[in-house]
Protein backbone atom coordinates (compact mmCIF):
# COMPACT_ATOMS: atom_id res chain seq x y z
CA UNK A 1 0.00 0.00 0.00
CA UNK A 2 2.90 2.26 0.81
CA UNK A 3 4.65 1.68 -2.24
CA UNK A 4 1.70 2.24 -4.41
CA UNK A 5 0.45 5.69 -2.74
CA UNK A 6 4.37 6.43 -3.41
CA UNK A 7 4.26 5.72 -7.12
CA UNK A 8 1.01 7.87 -6.85
CA UNK A 9 2.85 10.97 -5.68
CA UNK A 10 5.86 10.14 -8.29
CA UNK A 11 3.97 9.72 -11.68
CA UNK A 12 1.60 12.88 -10.94
CA UNK A 13 4.61 14.74 -9.51
CA UNK A 14 6.98 13.38 -12.86
CA UNK A 15 4.61 14.71 -15.27
CA UNK A 16 3.64 17.78 -13.75
CA UNK A 17 7.55 19.27 -14.07
CA UNK A 18 6.98 17.86 -17.66
CA UNK A 19 4.10 19.68 -18.04
CA UNK A 20 5.59 22.82 -16.47
CA UNK A 21 9.39 22.61 -18.36
CA UNK A 22 8.35 24.31 -21.63
CA UNK A 23 6.23 27.21 -19.71
CA UNK A 24 9.90 27.76 -17.68
CA UNK A 25 11.67 27.85 -20.59
CA UNK A 26 9.36 30.65 -22.15
CA UNK A 27 10.11 32.71 -19.36
CA UNK A 28 13.60 31.82 -18.68
CA UNK A 29 14.24 32.99 -22.55
CA UNK A 30 12.50 36.08 -22.58
CA UNK A 31 14.25 36.98 -19.66
CA UNK A 32 17.45 37.06 -21.83
CA UNK A 33 18.87 39.28 -24.58
CA UNK A 34 19.06 38.42 -28.19
CA UNK A 35 23.04 38.40 -27.69
CA UNK A 36 22.78 36.81 -23.65
CA UNK A 37 20.31 33.89 -25.38
CA UNK A 38 23.25 33.09 -27.57
CA UNK A 39 26.32 33.79 -24.97
CA UNK A 40 24.61 32.02 -21.70
CA UNK A 41 23.93 28.53 -21.66
CA UNK A 42 20.77 27.82 -22.32
CA UNK A 43 19.67 27.31 -18.63
CA UNK A 44 21.36 30.22 -17.05
CA UNK A 45 19.44 32.98 -16.28
CA UNK A 46 20.99 36.64 -17.02
CA UNK A 47 22.35 38.83 -14.16
CA UNK A 48 19.08 40.16 -12.39
CA UNK A 49 19.53 43.88 -12.45
CA UNK A 50 19.00 42.81 -16.56
CA UNK A 51 16.23 41.31 -16.25
CA UNK A 52 13.46 44.30 -16.20
CA UNK A 53 15.53 46.06 -19.36
CA UNK A 54 15.44 43.14 -21.07
CA UNK A 55 11.77 41.85 -20.96
CA UNK A 56 11.02 45.20 -21.78
CA UNK A 57 13.21 44.92 -24.69
CA UNK A 58 12.06 42.06 -25.71
CA UNK A 59 8.01 42.74 -26.42
CA UNK A 60 9.02 46.14 -27.65
CA UNK A 61 10.68 44.30 -30.28
CA UNK A 62 7.90 42.15 -30.86
CA UNK A 63 5.81 44.55 -31.36
CA UNK A 64 7.61 46.99 -33.58
CA UNK A 65 9.71 44.82 -35.69
CA UNK A 66 7.34 42.08 -35.36
CA UNK A 67 4.59 44.74 -35.85
CA UNK A 68 1.97 43.41 -33.64
CA UNK A 69 0.27 46.17 -32.89
CA UNK A 70 -2.50 46.25 -35.60
CA UNK A 71 -3.10 42.93 -35.84
CA UNK A 72 -3.84 42.79 -31.86
CA UNK A 73 -6.25 45.36 -32.70
CA UNK A 74 -8.03 43.62 -35.88
CA UNK A 75 -7.42 40.44 -34.16
CA UNK A 76 -10.34 41.72 -31.37
CA UNK A 77 -12.30 42.78 -34.00
CA UNK A 78 -12.53 39.83 -36.22
CA UNK A 79 -13.18 36.93 -32.64
CA UNK A 80 -14.88 40.10 -30.65
CA UNK A 81 -17.68 40.76 -33.57
CA UNK A 82 -17.73 37.44 -34.49
CA UNK A 83 -18.27 35.83 -30.99
CA UNK A 84 -20.90 38.36 -29.80
CA UNK A 85 -22.57 38.29 -33.27
CA UNK A 86 -22.67 34.75 -33.06
CA UNK A 87 -24.15 34.28 -29.41
CA UNK A 88 -26.71 36.77 -30.62
CA UNK A 89 -27.88 34.97 -34.06
CA UNK A 90 -27.73 31.70 -32.63
CA UNK A 91 -30.39 32.73 -29.60
CA UNK A 92 -32.25 34.37 -32.03
CA UNK A 93 -32.33 31.15 -34.44
CA UNK A 94 -32.48 28.65 -31.20
CA UNK A 95 -35.33 30.96 -29.86
CA UNK A 96 -37.66 30.52 -32.83
CA UNK A 97 -36.84 26.37 -33.53
CA UNK A 98 -37.88 25.69 -29.61
CA UNK A 99 -40.54 28.30 -28.61
CA UNK A 100 -42.40 29.42 -31.97
CA UNK A 101 -44.00 28.00 -34.25
CA UNK A 102 -41.62 26.95 -37.04
CA UNK A 103 -42.71 24.10 -39.80
CA UNK A 104 -39.94 21.15 -39.22
CA UNK A 105 -37.50 22.77 -36.88
CA UNK A 106 -35.49 19.54 -36.79
CA UNK A 107 -34.88 19.94 -40.35
CA UNK A 108 -33.92 23.95 -40.15
CA UNK A 109 -31.74 23.08 -36.82
CA UNK A 110 -29.53 20.31 -39.15
CA UNK A 111 -29.17 22.50 -42.16
CA UNK A 112 -27.58 25.23 -40.37
CA UNK A 113 -25.80 22.80 -37.72
CA UNK A 114 -24.84 20.92 -40.57
CA UNK A 115 -21.79 22.54 -41.47
CA UNK A 116 -20.20 21.70 -37.79
CA UNK A 117 -19.28 18.26 -39.04
CA UNK A 118 -17.53 19.44 -41.53
CA UNK A 119 -13.75 20.55 -41.71
CA UNK A 120 -12.50 23.72 -42.43
CA UNK A 121 -11.09 22.37 -45.66
CA UNK A 122 -14.08 22.44 -46.60
CA UNK A 123 -15.22 25.86 -47.22
CA UNK A 124 -11.36 27.29 -47.52
CA UNK A 125 -10.86 27.38 -51.08
CA UNK A 126 -14.23 28.35 -52.31
CA UNK A 127 -14.55 31.48 -49.93
CA UNK A 128 -11.14 32.44 -51.10
CA UNK A 129 -11.78 32.24 -54.95
CA UNK A 130 -15.15 33.89 -54.31
CA UNK A 131 -14.14 36.43 -52.08
CA UNK A 132 -11.06 37.09 -54.69
CA UNK A 133 -13.75 37.73 -56.95
CA UNK A 134 -15.95 40.34 -55.28
CA UNK A 135 -13.34 42.31 -53.58
CA UNK A 136 -13.85 40.83 -50.08
CA UNK A 137 -10.02 38.99 -49.89
CA UNK A 138 -7.50 40.85 -47.61
CA UNK A 139 -10.63 43.25 -46.00
CA UNK A 140 -11.35 42.93 -42.62
CA UNK A 141 -14.94 42.47 -43.32
CA UNK A 142 -14.42 39.48 -44.98
CA UNK A 143 -12.87 37.98 -42.59
CA UNK A 144 -15.17 38.85 -39.84
CA UNK A 145 -18.16 37.37 -41.96
CA UNK A 146 -16.35 34.09 -41.97
CA UNK A 147 -15.55 33.85 -38.35
CA UNK A 148 -19.33 35.33 -37.89
CA UNK A 149 -20.82 31.95 -39.89
CA UNK A 150 -18.20 29.51 -38.89
CA UNK A 151 -19.41 30.61 -35.11
CA UNK A 152 -23.02 30.19 -35.60
CA UNK A 153 -23.62 26.10 -35.96
CA UNK A 154 -22.09 25.39 -32.31
CA UNK A 155 -23.56 28.63 -31.38
CA UNK A 156 -26.94 27.57 -32.38
CA UNK A 157 -26.32 23.56 -30.52
CA UNK A 158 -25.73 25.05 -27.12
CA UNK A 159 -28.13 27.64 -27.31
CA UNK A 160 -31.30 24.80 -28.39
CA UNK A 161 -30.15 22.76 -25.47
CA UNK A 162 -29.90 25.63 -23.04
CA UNK A 163 -33.55 26.81 -24.62
CA UNK A 164 -35.14 23.38 -24.16
CA UNK A 165 -34.66 23.90 -20.68
CA UNK A 166 -36.82 26.65 -19.58
CA UNK A 167 -40.11 25.65 -18.96
CA UNK A 168 -43.23 26.84 -21.41
CA UNK A 169 -45.00 28.42 -18.85
CA UNK A 170 -42.81 31.45 -18.70
CA UNK A 171 -43.00 31.74 -22.36
CA UNK A 172 -46.88 31.28 -22.13
CA UNK A 173 -47.69 33.57 -19.21
CA UNK A 174 -46.26 36.14 -21.33
CA UNK A 175 -47.98 35.52 -24.32
CA UNK A 176 -51.21 36.20 -22.20
CA UNK A 177 -50.06 39.98 -20.96
CA UNK A 178 -49.87 40.57 -24.19
CA UNK A 179 -46.69 40.53 -25.18
CA UNK A 180 -45.22 39.76 -28.81
CA UNK A 181 -42.25 37.43 -29.68
CA UNK A 182 -39.68 40.15 -30.28
CA UNK A 183 -40.75 41.24 -26.10
CA UNK A 184 -40.71 37.69 -25.13
CA UNK A 185 -37.11 36.81 -26.50
CA UNK A 186 -35.81 39.99 -25.29
CA UNK A 187 -37.23 40.32 -21.81
CA UNK A 188 -37.53 36.41 -20.69
CA UNK A 189 -35.23 34.21 -23.33
CA UNK A 190 -32.13 36.18 -23.77
CA UNK A 191 -31.86 36.67 -19.66
CA UNK A 192 -32.59 32.96 -18.90
CA UNK A 193 -30.01 31.92 -21.21
CA UNK A 194 -27.40 34.55 -20.01
CA UNK A 195 -24.56 31.57 -19.50
CA UNK A 196 -25.06 29.98 -22.72
CA UNK A 197 -24.32 33.73 -23.97
CA UNK A 198 -20.87 33.35 -21.96
CA UNK A 199 -20.54 29.87 -22.87
CA UNK A 200 -20.59 30.70 -27.04
CA UNK A 201 -19.05 33.83 -26.52
CA UNK A 202 -15.67 32.36 -24.41
CA UNK A 203 -15.31 29.24 -26.36
CA UNK A 204 -15.90 31.15 -30.06
CA UNK A 205 -13.86 34.16 -28.52
CA UNK A 206 -10.54 31.96 -28.22
CA UNK A 207 -11.44 29.96 -31.24
CA UNK A 208 -11.24 32.92 -33.29
CA UNK A 209 -8.49 34.57 -31.48
CA UNK A 210 -6.34 30.80 -32.24
CA UNK A 211 -7.66 30.32 -35.61
CA UNK A 212 -4.38 30.47 -37.85
CA UNK A 213 -5.54 29.25 -41.08
CA UNK A 214 -8.56 31.33 -42.21
CA UNK A 215 -6.37 34.71 -41.77
CA UNK A 216 -3.07 32.94 -43.70
CA UNK A 217 -5.30 31.95 -46.79
CA UNK A 218 -7.92 34.77 -47.00
CA UNK A 219 -5.92 38.23 -45.61
CA UNK A 220 -2.16 39.76 -46.46
CA UNK A 221 -2.05 43.08 -45.38
CA UNK A 222 -4.96 42.80 -42.26
CA UNK A 223 -3.48 39.60 -41.40
CA UNK A 224 -4.71 38.17 -37.55
CA UNK A 225 -2.18 38.09 -34.98
CA UNK A 226 -1.77 34.54 -35.05
CA UNK A 227 -0.79 34.95 -39.02
CA UNK A 228 1.39 37.11 -37.84
CA UNK A 229 3.38 35.27 -34.87
CA UNK A 230 3.40 32.41 -37.07
CA UNK A 231 5.78 33.91 -39.65
CA UNK A 232 8.09 35.41 -37.82
CA UNK A 233 11.52 33.65 -37.11
CA UNK A 234 15.22 34.27 -36.64
CA UNK A 235 15.89 34.35 -40.43
CA UNK A 236 13.96 36.94 -41.15
CA UNK A 237 15.74 39.44 -40.20
CA UNK A 238 14.28 39.60 -36.66
CA UNK A 239 16.05 40.23 -33.59
CA UNK A 240 16.47 36.58 -32.38
CA UNK A 241 14.36 33.89 -29.97
CA UNK A 242 13.77 35.83 -26.57
CA UNK A 243 11.46 38.41 -28.72
CA UNK A 244 9.94 35.88 -30.92
CA UNK A 245 8.84 33.94 -27.60
CA UNK A 246 7.73 37.16 -25.85
CA UNK A 247 5.53 37.98 -29.44
CA UNK A 248 4.02 34.57 -29.02
CA UNK A 249 3.04 34.55 -25.50
CA UNK A 250 2.18 38.62 -26.27
CA UNK A 251 -0.53 37.17 -28.82
CA UNK A 252 -1.92 34.37 -26.07
CA UNK A 253 -2.42 36.74 -23.17
CA UNK A 254 -5.45 38.32 -24.09
CA UNK A 255 -7.08 34.42 -24.21
CA UNK A 256 -5.49 33.29 -20.82
CA UNK A 257 -6.88 36.45 -19.31
CA UNK A 258 -10.24 35.31 -20.88
CA UNK A 259 -10.03 31.83 -20.17
CA UNK A 260 -9.11 32.47 -16.55
CA UNK A 261 -12.21 34.46 -15.60
CA UNK A 262 -14.52 32.50 -17.95
CA UNK A 263 -13.16 28.57 -17.60
CA UNK A 264 -16.37 27.78 -15.74
CA UNK A 265 -18.92 28.74 -18.97
CA UNK A 266 -16.20 27.61 -20.88
CA UNK A 267 -15.97 23.96 -19.60
CA UNK A 268 -20.01 24.29 -19.09
CA UNK A 269 -20.08 24.62 -22.97
CA UNK A 270 -18.32 22.20 -23.78
CA UNK A 271 -20.45 19.07 -21.36
CA UNK A 272 -23.78 20.06 -22.39
CA UNK A 273 -25.57 17.35 -23.28
CA UNK A 274 -28.49 16.96 -25.30
CA UNK B 1 -59.62 62.74 -42.47
CA UNK B 2 -60.38 60.87 -38.82
CA UNK B 3 -62.04 58.26 -41.61
CA UNK B 4 -59.07 58.04 -43.93
CA UNK B 5 -56.60 57.76 -40.80
CA UNK B 6 -59.02 54.46 -39.61
CA UNK B 7 -58.74 52.89 -42.71
CA UNK B 8 -54.77 53.41 -42.98
CA UNK B 9 -54.65 51.84 -39.38
CA UNK B 10 -56.67 48.95 -40.47
CA UNK B 11 -54.95 48.38 -43.46
CA UNK B 12 -51.88 48.31 -41.49
CA UNK B 13 -53.21 45.93 -38.79
CA UNK B 14 -54.17 43.86 -41.55
CA UNK B 15 -51.39 42.92 -43.15
CA UNK B 16 -49.29 42.59 -40.04
CA UNK B 17 -51.21 40.65 -38.40
CA UNK B 18 -51.07 38.52 -41.97
CA UNK B 19 -47.33 39.37 -42.06
CA UNK B 20 -47.01 37.88 -38.03
CA UNK B 21 -47.78 34.02 -39.33
CA UNK B 22 -44.80 33.58 -41.11
CA UNK B 23 -42.44 36.71 -38.82
CA UNK B 24 -40.92 33.81 -36.76
CA UNK B 25 -39.37 33.00 -39.28
CA UNK B 26 -37.38 35.91 -39.37
CA UNK B 27 -35.23 34.59 -36.50
CA UNK B 28 -33.80 31.89 -38.22
CA UNK B 29 -32.66 34.34 -41.05
CA UNK B 30 -29.43 35.51 -39.99
CA UNK B 31 -28.30 32.34 -38.91
CA UNK B 32 -29.60 30.79 -42.03
CA UNK B 33 -28.01 33.73 -44.40
CA UNK B 34 -24.61 33.64 -42.87
CA UNK B 35 -24.31 29.53 -42.56
CA UNK B 36 -25.64 29.02 -46.03
CA UNK B 37 -22.91 31.61 -47.43
CA UNK B 38 -19.87 30.83 -45.31
CA UNK B 39 -20.48 26.81 -44.79
CA UNK B 40 -23.23 25.16 -47.31
CA UNK B 41 -22.88 26.80 -50.57
CA UNK B 42 -18.87 26.21 -50.14
CA UNK B 43 -18.78 22.20 -49.65
CA UNK B 44 -21.17 22.03 -52.28
CA UNK B 45 -18.50 23.99 -54.46
CA UNK B 46 -15.65 22.05 -52.99
CA UNK B 47 -17.19 18.89 -53.60
CA UNK B 48 -17.62 19.92 -57.48
CA UNK B 49 -13.86 21.41 -57.37
CA UNK B 50 -12.92 17.85 -56.21
CA UNK B 51 -13.85 16.30 -59.29
CA UNK B 52 -11.87 19.06 -61.43
CA UNK B 53 -8.02 19.73 -62.47
CA UNK B 54 -8.11 23.57 -62.01
CA UNK B 55 -5.34 25.79 -61.65
CA UNK B 56 -7.13 28.85 -61.20
CA UNK B 57 -5.85 30.71 -64.62
CA UNK B 58 -7.13 28.02 -66.95
CA UNK B 59 -10.53 26.82 -67.56
CA UNK B 60 -11.48 23.68 -64.95
CA UNK B 61 -11.14 20.29 -66.54
CA UNK B 62 -13.50 17.40 -65.69
CA UNK B 63 -11.04 14.39 -64.39
CA UNK B 64 -13.35 12.46 -62.77
CA UNK B 65 -12.12 10.64 -59.55
CA UNK B 66 -8.51 10.69 -60.63
CA UNK B 67 -7.90 13.60 -57.89
CA UNK B 68 -9.24 10.53 -55.03
CA UNK B 69 -7.16 7.62 -56.40
CA UNK B 70 -4.38 9.93 -56.53
CA UNK B 71 -5.20 10.66 -52.65
CA UNK B 72 -4.79 6.77 -52.18
CA UNK B 73 -1.82 6.12 -54.71
CA UNK B 74 0.47 9.11 -54.36
CA UNK B 75 3.69 8.57 -51.43
CA UNK B 76 3.12 11.77 -50.50
CA UNK B 77 -0.45 11.67 -49.77
CA UNK B 78 -0.24 8.09 -48.37
CA UNK B 79 2.16 9.32 -46.36
CA UNK B 80 -0.29 12.45 -44.86
CA UNK B 81 -2.98 9.60 -44.41
CA UNK B 82 -0.17 7.40 -42.03
CA UNK B 83 0.99 10.09 -40.29
CA UNK B 84 -2.32 11.86 -39.42
CA UNK B 85 -3.69 8.52 -38.52
CA UNK B 86 -0.65 8.63 -35.97
CA UNK B 87 -1.70 12.10 -34.48
CA UNK B 88 -5.09 10.00 -33.43
CA UNK B 89 -3.24 7.46 -32.17
CA UNK B 90 -0.30 9.59 -30.31
CA UNK B 91 -3.19 11.74 -28.93
CA UNK B 92 -5.53 8.80 -27.64
CA UNK B 93 -2.56 7.92 -25.89
CA UNK B 94 -0.63 11.06 -24.11
CA UNK B 95 -3.71 12.93 -24.01
CA UNK B 96 -6.69 11.39 -23.10
CA UNK B 97 -5.73 8.36 -21.66
CA UNK B 98 -2.49 10.11 -19.72
CA UNK B 99 -5.14 12.59 -18.71
CA UNK B 100 -7.89 10.21 -17.44
CA UNK B 101 -4.90 8.34 -14.78
CA UNK B 102 -3.28 11.99 -14.11
CA UNK B 103 -6.85 13.49 -12.82
CA UNK B 104 -8.00 9.84 -11.40
CA UNK B 105 -4.44 10.26 -9.29
CA UNK B 106 -4.69 13.99 -8.52
CA UNK B 107 -8.63 13.46 -7.61
CA UNK B 108 -7.83 11.60 -4.92
CA UNK B 109 -5.34 13.90 -2.82
CA UNK B 110 -7.80 15.66 0.26
CA UNK B 111 -5.93 18.96 0.09
CA UNK B 112 -7.55 21.51 -2.40
CA UNK B 113 -4.23 23.06 -2.52
CA UNK B 114 -2.31 20.70 -3.92
CA UNK B 115 -5.34 19.83 -6.21
CA UNK B 116 -5.61 23.27 -7.49
CA UNK B 117 -1.69 23.61 -8.16
CA UNK B 118 -1.31 20.68 -10.16
CA UNK B 119 -4.86 21.67 -12.14
CA UNK B 120 -2.88 25.23 -12.51
CA UNK B 121 0.10 23.05 -13.76
CA UNK B 122 -1.52 20.89 -16.23
CA UNK B 123 -4.25 23.07 -17.56
CA UNK B 124 -1.75 26.02 -18.17
CA UNK B 125 -0.85 24.51 -21.45
CA UNK B 126 -4.33 24.74 -22.66
CA UNK B 127 -4.87 28.49 -22.36
CA UNK B 128 -1.88 29.18 -25.12
CA UNK B 129 -3.07 29.42 -28.87
CA UNK B 130 -1.09 26.72 -31.24
CA UNK B 131 0.63 28.60 -32.49
CA UNK B 132 2.55 30.51 -29.41
CA UNK B 133 2.85 26.47 -28.26
CA UNK B 134 4.53 25.91 -30.93
CA UNK B 135 7.19 28.95 -31.12
CA UNK B 136 8.08 27.40 -27.44
CA UNK B 137 8.42 24.45 -28.73
CA UNK B 138 10.66 24.97 -32.06
CA UNK B 139 13.15 26.06 -29.23
CA UNK B 140 12.97 22.72 -27.27
CA UNK B 141 13.33 20.31 -30.56
CA UNK B 142 16.08 22.95 -32.66
CA UNK B 143 19.91 21.84 -32.78
CA UNK B 144 20.44 25.10 -29.95
CA UNK B 145 17.11 24.26 -28.22
CA UNK B 146 16.60 22.64 -24.71
CA UNK B 147 17.11 19.18 -25.73
CA UNK B 148 19.96 19.60 -26.93
CA UNK B 149 21.61 22.48 -24.41
CA UNK B 150 20.44 19.56 -21.77
CA UNK B 151 21.95 16.32 -22.97
CA UNK B 152 25.44 18.28 -23.82
CA UNK B 153 25.66 20.17 -19.96
CA UNK B 154 25.40 15.93 -19.15
CA UNK B 155 28.17 15.27 -21.00
CA UNK B 156 25.42 13.62 -23.75
CA UNK B 157 26.80 16.24 -26.75
CA UNK B 158 27.46 13.31 -29.51
CA UNK B 159 23.29 12.52 -29.73
CA UNK B 160 22.44 16.09 -30.31
CA UNK B 161 20.85 16.46 -33.24
CA UNK B 162 17.54 18.44 -35.24
CA UNK B 163 15.25 16.49 -33.84
CA UNK B 164 12.24 17.77 -36.00
CA UNK B 165 14.69 16.80 -38.85
CA UNK B 166 14.69 12.90 -38.18
CA UNK B 167 13.42 11.66 -41.37
CA UNK B 168 14.15 8.19 -40.34
CA UNK B 169 11.28 5.94 -40.39
CA UNK B 170 9.21 5.52 -36.96
CA UNK B 171 8.57 1.43 -37.64
CA UNK B 172 10.69 -0.51 -40.58
CA UNK B 173 8.60 0.10 -43.94
CA UNK B 174 5.99 2.58 -42.92
CA UNK B 175 6.88 5.83 -44.16
CA UNK B 176 6.17 7.92 -40.99
CA UNK B 177 9.09 9.90 -39.74
CA UNK B 178 10.09 9.90 -35.98
CA UNK B 179 9.66 13.71 -36.24
CA UNK B 180 5.94 13.22 -36.21
CA UNK B 181 6.39 11.68 -33.02
CA UNK B 182 7.70 15.03 -31.69
CA UNK B 183 4.98 17.27 -33.31
CA UNK B 184 2.12 14.92 -31.97
CA UNK B 185 3.76 15.71 -27.70
CA UNK B 186 3.54 19.34 -28.86
CA UNK B 187 -0.79 18.66 -29.47
CA UNK B 188 -0.79 16.28 -26.57
CA UNK B 189 0.90 18.97 -24.03
CA UNK B 190 -1.97 21.53 -25.04
CA UNK B 191 -5.19 19.07 -25.18
CA UNK B 192 -4.32 17.19 -21.62
CA UNK B 193 -5.15 20.16 -19.82
CA UNK B 194 -8.76 20.44 -21.18
CA UNK B 195 -9.14 17.08 -21.21
CA UNK B 196 -8.13 16.47 -17.35
CA UNK B 197 -10.50 18.60 -16.33
CA UNK B 198 -13.22 17.41 -18.10
CA UNK B 199 -12.32 13.86 -16.35
CA UNK B 200 -11.50 15.44 -13.50
CA UNK B 201 -14.79 17.68 -12.60
CA UNK B 202 -16.76 14.26 -13.42
CA UNK B 203 -14.76 12.75 -10.87
CA UNK B 204 -15.27 15.10 -8.30
CA UNK B 205 -19.28 15.00 -8.99
CA UNK B 206 -18.77 11.10 -8.02
CA UNK B 207 -20.49 11.34 -4.68
CA UNK B 208 -17.73 9.66 -2.23
CA UNK B 209 -19.96 7.19 -0.27
CA UNK B 210 -20.08 5.21 -3.65
CA UNK B 211 -16.49 4.49 -3.58
CA UNK B 212 -16.92 4.07 0.20
CA UNK B 213 -19.83 1.42 0.08
CA UNK B 214 -17.36 -0.55 -2.39
CA UNK B 215 -14.50 -0.96 -0.53
CA UNK B 216 -16.47 -1.49 2.73
CA UNK B 217 -17.89 -4.58 0.62
CA UNK B 218 -13.87 -5.30 -0.50
CA UNK B 219 -13.42 -4.36 -3.46
CA UNK B 220 -9.93 -2.88 -3.99
CA UNK B 221 -8.99 0.22 -5.75
CA UNK B 222 -8.30 -0.57 -9.38
CA UNK B 223 -11.77 -2.68 -8.94
CA UNK B 224 -13.49 1.04 -7.61
CA UNK B 225 -12.33 2.48 -10.61
CA UNK B 226 -12.84 0.19 -13.45
CA UNK B 227 -16.78 -0.83 -11.78
CA UNK B 228 -17.73 2.23 -9.71
CA UNK B 229 -16.10 5.33 -11.15
CA UNK B 230 -15.18 4.24 -15.06
CA UNK B 231 -19.30 3.55 -16.04
CA UNK B 232 -20.08 7.07 -14.27
CA UNK B 233 -17.32 8.32 -16.71
CA UNK B 234 -18.10 7.28 -19.88
CA UNK B 235 -20.56 10.07 -21.42
CA UNK B 236 -17.74 12.44 -20.80
CA UNK B 237 -14.98 9.36 -22.34
CA UNK B 238 -16.59 9.34 -25.00
CA UNK B 239 -16.60 13.30 -25.75
CA UNK B 240 -12.39 13.33 -25.09
CA UNK B 241 -12.49 10.64 -27.45
CA UNK B 242 -14.48 12.24 -30.30
CA UNK B 243 -12.84 15.62 -29.74
CA UNK B 244 -9.35 14.41 -29.82
CA UNK B 245 -9.79 12.16 -32.88
CA UNK B 246 -11.25 14.88 -34.55
CA UNK B 247 -8.52 17.38 -33.73
CA UNK B 248 -5.91 15.28 -34.79
CA UNK B 249 -7.38 14.08 -38.03
CA UNK B 250 -7.39 18.10 -39.03
CA UNK B 251 -4.55 19.00 -37.32
CA UNK B 252 -3.13 22.02 -39.25
CA UNK B 253 -1.61 25.06 -37.42
CA UNK B 254 1.16 23.20 -35.01
CA UNK B 255 2.90 20.92 -38.38
CA UNK B 256 2.50 24.38 -40.26
CA UNK B 257 4.08 26.31 -37.86
CA UNK B 258 6.66 24.22 -36.58
CA UNK B 259 8.20 22.14 -39.84
CA UNK B 260 5.93 23.21 -42.72
CA UNK B 261 5.38 19.78 -43.62
CA UNK B 262 8.92 19.10 -43.86
CA UNK B 263 11.60 18.14 -43.79
CA UNK B 264 10.66 18.24 -47.92
CA UNK B 265 6.45 16.73 -47.49
CA UNK B 266 7.74 14.52 -44.37
CA UNK B 267 5.90 15.41 -41.31
CA UNK B 268 2.54 16.91 -43.18
CA UNK B 269 -1.05 15.92 -41.86
CA UNK B 270 -3.58 15.67 -44.23
CA UNK B 271 -4.83 19.36 -43.58
CA UNK B 272 -1.09 20.58 -44.29
CA UNK B 273 -1.53 18.62 -47.58
CA UNK B 274 -4.61 20.00 -48.72
CA UNK B 275 -3.04 23.51 -47.98
CA UNK B 276 -0.03 22.85 -50.00
CA UNK B 277 -1.40 21.22 -52.97
CA UNK B 278 -4.16 24.08 -53.11
CA UNK B 279 -2.49 27.24 -52.51
CA UNK B 280 0.97 26.79 -52.92
CA UNK B 281 1.38 23.90 -55.71
CA UNK B 282 -2.25 25.21 -56.77
CA UNK B 283 -3.55 22.03 -57.60
CA UNK B 284 -6.86 23.38 -56.20
CA UNK B 285 -8.44 19.94 -57.59
CA UNK B 286 -6.32 18.44 -55.38
CA UNK B 287 -6.93 20.11 -52.36
CA UNK B 288 -10.93 20.27 -52.45
CA UNK B 289 -10.54 16.29 -52.79
CA UNK B 290 -8.06 16.20 -49.86
CA UNK B 291 -10.98 18.44 -48.06
CA UNK B 292 -13.86 15.98 -48.89
CA UNK B 293 -11.12 13.00 -48.35
CA UNK B 294 -11.29 14.59 -44.47
CA UNK B 295 -14.58 15.38 -44.14
CA UNK B 296 -16.10 11.92 -44.98
CA UNK B 297 -13.48 9.88 -42.84
CA UNK B 298 -14.42 12.69 -40.10
CA UNK B 299 -17.70 11.41 -40.36
CA UNK B 300 -16.67 7.92 -40.09
CA UNK B 301 -14.52 8.59 -37.36
CA UNK B 302 -17.20 10.71 -35.18
CA UNK B 303 -20.07 8.80 -35.99
CA UNK B 304 -21.28 8.19 -31.96
CA UNK B 305 -20.77 12.29 -31.78
CA UNK B 306 -22.73 14.64 -33.50
CA UNK B 307 -21.99 17.46 -31.27
CA UNK B 308 -19.34 19.91 -30.51
CA UNK B 309 -17.17 21.97 -32.51
CA UNK B 310 -13.09 21.76 -33.77
CA UNK B 311 -10.39 24.21 -32.24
Amino acid sequence: MKFRSLLKHVTVVIFAIIWFIPIAILFITVLKSGSQFYELSFWALPPLTEIPKNIFQNFKTAITAGELLRPLFDTFLYAGVSSLGAALVSALAAYALVHLDIRYPQAWFLTIFGGNLLPFQMFLLPIYIAFSSIGLYNTRLGLTIVYFGLCIPFGLFLYRNYASQIPVSFFDAAKIDGANSLQIFWRIFFPMTKSAFLSVFVIQFIWGWNNLLFGMVLTEDVRPIMAMVAKMSPTRGFAGTPAILAGSFLASIPTIVIFIILHRQFIEGLTITR
Amino acid sequence: MTHFIKSLKRCLELSSSKFSSYSQYLYLVPAFVLTATIMLTPAVYTIILSFQEWNLLTEPKWVGLSNYIKILTRPTMVRAILNSLTWILGTLVFGAALALLLAQLVDSYKSKIVKGLFTIVFVAPFTFAPTTMSKIWINIFNSEGAINATLEAIGLGAITRSWLSLTQPLIPGLPIPISTVFLILVLCWRILGLNYLLFLITLESIPPYYSEAARLDGANEWQIFWKVKFPLLKPVTLLVIAKTIINSWRMFSIPWVMTQGGPGRATETLAVSMYRESLLLFDTGMGAAIAVFIAISSLFLSMRWLGGFTT
